[in-house]
């Protein structure tokens, strides 16, 4: 008999908890988008929590650990309705764009609508059905994460030899983001199930596509983002991923997230979304290490967006700055002080060379990996096409913000993967793909803005 | 852009579509000989090796493993082979899927020539298509082949054929080769096949329809206007990769339709640990049931640790996890072996060794499973 109450408590009391902290941070996102937000948000919050408590030496308890969620949701409900805002204002989704549609758009549309309601469907069903297989999901995160839910805490006798159930998982470096939350799960169901402690994963897809479509639609018509987000749907590395129990999909989650907040800001001025795109990278790097690339390419598009527009700089900079070190701190802290090192290092270690041994024969196999494999759909071709032929364009407009983010990520990933460094993920396929899983939504949010750029400036033309 | 252009496209497009798809199943009907395998008469001349049974069946040829890693069907000599022949063409189908060698010979002291390829797992018989040239230098004639099968303990064959196809016969066998579905396989969380026309990946098909949509839309543009302007060649880049990118949905998500049929099938209807079971084809019941045994027999909060020290052997990563609650200590007293040949106990110094090394002094059997598995307990020196 599926627990199907548990499972929906699991996902559901995050999420409430979520939404509820976003109506502190950003106004007029939209009932979906908030609640996308919040699913991220809750879950980020969540799996903090449980790693504050597991410091503490506070055993895991179901209903500790929802009660402090709880509590939090109203607090934050209280705060939200002190300050005297009305949920109506919160909700109001903003302007919209051209609302033409016929009946074949409608028809369209709603062939699209059950199309993605059926990949919604698969993704939980495939989830909450085939156990526990890449080798990944289970050596990675969820050997971890089934000690974590026997021993209800983190292991931190320094006497025992299973520190942080060191004989579970590949590195203690790993973050703790993914096996936390199926500790979460696996406390609802009340055991480790080998399948539903995944169902977190199809939580995100649906929240990533959520997130994608009312950020889209925020900057044009209803039939347009619902196009773009039946796309990213088709991508069969996300789809995969969110059937599995792998960092790379909840890391895509909080980079897009974390990305349109940054877009919010730069549209708005507003500093509460700088700081939640703070919070969000925040959470990426609790879920996987090679999330710092975003820390690092959000911070430098910011501060050219603050030089270049003349803005004030040192508030903006700085919220972002703290906003990010306050929710990951603690972790870094925690490593630092227990010489716990990154996990890659191991493996660099292991490849010899360095930094600055570049192998420059291996772009070839990255060209080839981006353009000509069906990992990502046209995405990249996409991209690589829109931003070159309409590269006036998007250089006169606050596109080329964000796509310097996503130029300064694939910079930097690809610069490692030209050294000994990350070579392997390239030559052997492993890593490349799932890399770029974390930055192929922002690519077609970008790409989808450039053309819908040209397209208002085309209609304006005819005008 | 504009809906007479947009229904020109079309209607080339799926004059195009339909000389592809609707072929005849049974496109190489110029087959000249081979074996169908619908009689015993069939048989005749074949050999098999580490096979328990080679029956005729329902119109095919069913062959069991007997046991081994693998099992071989050999053809009878090749006296007289069809003058032409440009492929052999296999008609197979086995349910949990497996590894095959087709294998040629010249003559009794010339080399072997194998070309090794996977059946997917599947309960439909799929067409298998080998260049002669693939496999056996031109200028050799084969004398004798075979086909041999490696993790599976069952393949049936529907029929051998030497075959000489016409071009637009391949591209209908390449068009049913598309449409093939992946199983979900250990590395779809790094990256996923490329479905393949024939000699053509889908990545460079969709160039193709990119390519095909601009040419047709600049062509009209020009007829029209007779001038192209950039914004003319935006919109039909677009339009190309809007219908490409429809193109890629359609086939991608068709797979994961596929995929969830075949999952359906393979894991409704049981339970949590039969799915794990199902997830490696059975091939490790016996090592759960050593995980199960483990459990069941150790006295409460004790903990375990592999004979074997090596921490990346596949045995000892599965049965950290598949023990829990029941945990992994470097410092475990009670220590378990799996079919590790490396592993010994000397019973008269009861010490237990691996590859030479003492891992366990003094040590007594705690407990045995059959004859390849066994609990060890460290014992105090008295």
């Amino acid at each position: 008999m599926i627990p199907f109450a548990s499972i929906f408590l699991a996902l559901a009391i995050p999420t409430v908890t979520g939404f509820m902290v976003c109506l502190l941070f950003v106004r007029g996102t939209g009932f979906i988008a908030a609640i996308c937000l919040g699913y991220g948000l809750g879950m980020g919050v969540l799996s903090y929590a449980m790693f504050l408590m597991g410091l503490l030496r506070i055993p895991y308890s179901l209903p500790l650990i929802t009660s402090f969620l709880v509590v939090l949701a109203v607090v934050s409900g209280f705060f939200f309705y002190r300050k005297g805002r009305r949920l109506k204002e919160f909700l109001s989704p903003g302007i919209s764009a051209d609302e033409r549609g016929g009946f074949l758009r409608v028809l369209l549309a709603g062939a699209i609508v059950i199309w993605l309601a059926l990949k919604i469907v698969f993704v939980f069903h495939e989830a909450g059905l085939r156990p526990l297989y890449s080798w990944d999901s289970w050596t990675h995160w969820a050997a971890g994460a089934k000690a974590f839910f026997y021993e209800r805490g983190l292991m931190l006798d320094y006497t025992d030899d299973n520190f942080m159930a060191k004989a579970y998982r590949t590195s203690l470096g790993y973050p703790l983001h993914t096996p936390l939350i199926e500790v979460w799960i696996a406390m609802w169901v009340g055991s480790f199930h080998e399948a539903y402690v995944k169902l977190f994963s199809a939580g995100y897809f649906v929240s990533l596509l959520g997130l994608f479509f009312t950020m889209l639609r925020k900057e044009s018509s209803w039939f347009y983002a619902l196009l773009f987000t039946f796309f990213l749907s088709g991508v069969p590395l996300i789809t995969y991923h969110a059937t599995d129990a792998n960092a790379e999909l909840p890391v895509a989650y909080y980079a897009f997230a974390a990305v349109v907040m940054f877009w919010r800001h730069i549209k708005t001025d507003e500093l509460n979304a700088l700081m939640l795109s703070g919070v969000f990278i925040a959470m990426a790097v609790f879920t996987k290490n090679v999330a710092l690339v975003y820390f690092v390419a959000v911070g430098i598009a910011l501060m050219v967006f603050l030089l270049v527009e003349r803005k004030r700089f040192f508030l903006p900079a700085a919220l972002f700055v703290v906003s990010f070190l306050v929710v990951i701190g603690p972790w870094k802290l925690f490593m630092f002080f227990n010489n716990i090192a990154y996990g890659a290092k191991e493996q660099a270690d292991a490849a010899g060379g360095g930094f600055f041994d570049i192998k420059l024969h291996i772009l070839g196999s990255i060209v080839r990996e981006f353009l000509f494999t069906i990992n990502f759909n046209l995405i990249f071709a996409f991209w690589f096409f829109m931003t070159a032929f309409f590269f006036k364009r998007m250089v006169s407009s606050e596109i080329r913000y964000i796509n310097l983010v996503v130029v300064l990520v694939m910079g930097m990933l690809v610069y490692l993967y030209i050294t000994p460094l990350f070579s392997h993920y390239v030559i052997t396929r492993v890593g490349i793909h799932r890399h770029a899983l974390t930055y192929a939504p922002i690519v077609l949010f970008i790409s989808a803005l450039l053309l819908k750029d040209y397209a208002r400036g085309h209609e304006t033309k005819k005008a | 852009m504009r809906s007479v252009e947009i229904g020109v496209f079309l209607k080339i497009s799926i004059a195009l579509l339909l000389t592809l798809v609707f072929f005849p199943e049974d496109s190489f009907s110029f087959a000249r000989e081979g074996w169908e395998f619908d009689s015993i008469n069939d048989l005749e001349g074949w050999q098999t090796m580490d096979v328990a049974s080679a029956d005729i069946g329902k119109g095919a040829l069913v062959i069991t493993s007997a046991g081994a890693q693998s099992f071989r069907i050999i053809s009878p000599a090749l006296q007289e082979l069809p003058a032409k022949y440009d492929f052999i063409w296999l008609r197979l189908k086995s349910p949990d899927g497996a590894n095959a060698m087709l294998m040629q010979r010249g003559d009794a002291s010339s080399k072997v020539f194998e070309k090794g390829f996977i059946i997917k797992p599947s309960d439909d018989f799929k067409d298998y298509l080998f260049a002669k040239d693939e496999i056996i230098p031109q200028d050799l004639k084969p004398k004798r082949f075979a086909l041999d099968f490696s993790d599976t303990q069952i393949v049936s064959v529907d029929f051998i054929r030497f075959a000489s196809p016409t071009f637009s016969q391949m591209l209908a066998f390449w068009w049913q080769g598309f449409w093939d579905a992946e199983e979900i396989n250990m590395g779809m969380v790094n990256f996923i096949d490329t479905p393949m026309f024939g000699p053509v990946s889908f990545a460079q098909m969709l160039y193709a329809v990119i390519s095909l949509v601009v040419f047709t839309l600049i062509v009209i543009a020009l007829l029209r206007k007779k001038v192209i302007t950039r914004d003319v060649v935006a919109k039909a880049v677009l339009t190309g990769f809007v219908i490409a990118g429809l193109f890629y949905m359609v086939r991608m998500d068709y797979g994961w339709l596929k995929i969830w049929q075949a999952e359906i099938g393979r894991f409704s209807g049981t339970t949590i640990e039969q799915r794990v079971s199902l997830l490696y084809k059975g091939e490790l019941d016996e090592f759960f049931g050593f995980i199960r045994f483990i459990k069941t027999a150790l006295p409460e909060g004790s903990k375990v640790r592999p004979a074997s020290r090596r921490a990346d052997m596949m045995y000892s990563l599965l049965a950290r996890y598949y023990l829990l609650p029941v945990k992994t200590s470097t410092t475990a007293d009670y220590i378990w072996t799996y079919d590790d040949p490396e592993v010994s106990f000397d019973e008269q110094r009861k010490v237990l060794l691996n590859k030479g090394e003492v891992v366990a002094y003094p040590a007594r059997v705690f407990a045995s499973y059959g004859s390849k598995a066994a609990i060890y307990e460290v014992v105090e020196d008295k």
